[in-house]
């Protein structure tokens, strides 16, 4: 088959001519607490501290992930879009945010530990997608916080489906399972990849434009009820990994840190950009 | 095949069946892992046809060396790099298997420690050993701290950092006897049960055409990150960029995500590589990933207003300040002082 030669749908663009498929897809969402705010240990060094001065939101790559799907949605108007997040109780206002978005159903899969490894949480999540007819499941490229790059492709794995990451365009093709997608590998190269669904997809940032959810849709979640599963009622698969502890990257050693007024500030920088011949 | 059983595999992965730059830093990894011991290392060369690199890796590390190769190798296919080594390591049951750190090696690792019930971190940037085995550092939330991981399974693999490790130009070769072998994965008998997923399948390559600025020739790099705010204050940055010679803007990766610059000027692992006189980096957090694209530069400057900003780590000049009011005040200042040397007359002062 001559991949792309006849696109169904084109992150940009697309067109289809045929009867439109309805496609069952599950957008993974991570709730993660935002590095600009105020961040820091606690005082055993085992991990952040979790309070009130720390604001949570949709870890960003996912953000793509489920703009991705809603918009085979747009396109597609009986797909279905399930939205499934691992986490503590804070993390039902990520699902939320997602139905107000345009998502058909949330799942919040509750556990007492915000910090669960990648084979834990892909574990919980391959159980629960298993058996439910997933067409697509896409995944944000990684998390945040805890940047492992690897929970959408162990949710494959668990479920012996064919995964591609970083995927920064993705084509359905008509009449076909396929789907032609492309991945970002590192120094600005890109791979065309077929895959055939089922499949997963990890997402990419800049794939396309998230969009801020519609009045209607914020309406219409508001008497949406997530579906909260506790997590000691699907089969885990224990870590294989334990957090030690962790710490605060070392001080700059070498670096001068300019100080005075704004004034000041500017002219000693550019006193030091003409010592160095810069300017 | 040689009855040697390997305890470490180090995988150099190729593309169009060239290594990427950094897979000689996984060896010197392995070199610092086993203590210079490498005796019981193999590196594993991935791609259709790379027995001719292998022959010349062997003869000038010293160390044993397979060619893995499969037609399907070719192109990047981390889905069937993955199955075949989860049959080599069946064999070798090694304790430790390890990748430079790329997205497609992060799959690999993936789908090898699901099926290996193996434990795995990625973007490892060091190790320890004490009495209980093996702790591997590695940053999180965007390189603001720090974190110890302890692998508890008999298996461990990991994608190691790239730049975490440097090879030593003269290193001399070990085991002169370093032997190569060839895994050909063709026969249909071989062909692993992945081919189930004949469900992947890649298909071509390509690189972003390059227009207009050239990155890697400038001088000066002036970057935007998100602290920017809005498009518009993107008329800072390139006033900025106006007051050096030969000059040019870069942007982090949410500012190109946005579009508010192209992705050819995007600067970090997943765009351009640069290593400018002078690399400011304006309302720049400081990702991993951004970092790894710029650390190279001769000078680093960051302005931040945020104190914590990772990006100061590596930075020469800090100056904690909103970009937004202190940018204004750099140009006025350099106009004022130097200005009637230089030729940068075209826009006028704020």
């Amino acid at each position: 088959m001559s991949a792309g030669a006849d696109k169904l749908y084109n992150s940009i663009d697309f067109y289809y001519k045929e009867e439109p498929l309805q496609m069952k897809i599950l957008v993974c969402i991570k709730q993660v607490a935002d590095t600009e705010s105020n961040l820091r240990l606690n005082s055993s060094s085992s991990w952040i501290v979790e309070d009130n001065k720390i604001a949570y939101r949709m870890n960003r790559y996912d953000e793509y992930a489920l703009e991705e799907a809603l918009i085979i949605k747009d396109i597609l108007p009986g797909t279905a879009i399930d939205v499934i997040s691992v986490g503590p109780e804070r993390a039902a206002a990520a699902v939320k945010k997602a139905l107000e978005k345009g998502a058909d159903n949330g799942i919040h899969i509750k556990c007492g530990n915000s910090a669960l490894t990648a084979i834990e949480t892909s574990s919980v999540i391959a159980e629960y997608a298993k058996d439910r007819g997933y067409d697509i499941i896409f995944a944000g490229v990684m998390s945040e916080d805890l940047m492992q790059s690897q929970v959408g492709p162990m949710i494959a794995s668990f479920l012996s489906i064919p995964s591609a990451v970083s995927v920064v365009k993705t084509e359905l093709v008509n009449n076909s399972d396929a789907i032609s997608v492309y991945s970002e590998l590192e120094g600005g190269m890109t791979e065309n990849i077929e895959i055939k669904m089922p499949c997963l997809i990890t997402v990419q940032t800049g794939i396309n434009l998230p969009r801020y959810p519609s009045l209607s849709n914020v309406m219409r979640a508001r008497s949406m009820e997530i579906v909260t599963v506790d997590i000691e009622s699907l089969k885990i698969t224990e870590s294989y990994e334990e957090i030690v502890s962790a710490g605060y990257p070392p001080a700059s050693s070498k670096g001068i840190v300019i100080n005075g007024t704004m004034e000041e500030k500017a002219e000693k920088l550019l006193c030091l950009f003409h010592e160095k011949a810069l300017i | 095949m040689n009855k040697t059983k390997y305890n470490m595999i180090a995988v150099l992965d190729t593309i169009e069946n060239k290594l990427i730059p950094q897979s000689f830093e996984l060896i010197a990894f392995a070199e610092s892992f086993t203590q210079g011991d490498l005796l019981r290392t193999l590196l594993v060369v991935s791609g259709s046809s790379v027995i001719k690199l292998c022959e010349s890796i062997s003869e000038n590390y010293g160390i044993d060396t397979a060619a893995l190769e499969h037609d399907e190798l070719y192109y990047p296919n981390p889905e069937l790099l993955s199955e075949l080594l989860i049959k080599i390591t069946g064999e070798h049951k090694p304790e430790m298997v390890m990748f430079t750190h790329t997205i497609r090696n992060c799959q690999c690792a993936s789908k090898l420690s699901v099926s290996l019930k193996a434990s795995s971190a990625t973007a490892v940037e060091s190790f320890m050993r004490d009495n209980e085995g093996y702790v591997f550092q590695r940053s999180v939330f965007n390189g603001k701290f720090k974190e110890n991981v302890r692998l508890k399974n008999p298996v461990k693999i990991v994608t190691v950092l790239p730049g975490a490790y440097t090879l030593t130009e003269n290193r001399i070769p070990r085991n002169s006897e370093a032997s190569v072998i060839q895994m050909k994965f063709e026969d249909a008998r071989l062909h692993v049960p992945a081919v189930k997923h004949s469900g992947y399948k890649p298909l071509s390559l390509s690189s972003e055409a390059d227009t207009g600025v050239k990155l890697e020739d400038a001088d000066v790099i002036i970057s935007a990150g998100r602290g920017i705010g809005k498009e518009e204050n993107l008329e800072l940055i390139r006033d900025t960029a106006s007051i050096f010679q030969n000059s040019a803007v870069g942007g982090s990766r949410p500012v190109c995500d946005q579009r508010w610059l192209p992705f050819n000027q995007q600067v970090g692992i997943t765009g351009k590589s640069v290593s400018p006189k002078l690399y400011m980096a304006c309302g720049i957090s400081g990702s991993q990933q951004h970092i790894a694209g710029m650390k190279n530069s001769q000078c680093i400057a960051a302005i931040n207003k945020d104190p914590n900003a990772s990006i100061f780590s590596i930075s020469d000049y800090i100056i904690v300040e909103d970009l937004v009011s202190f940018l204004p005040v750099l140009i006025r200042k350099f106009r004022e002082k130097y200005g009637e040397c230089c030729e940068i007359s075209d826009h006028p002062a704020d």
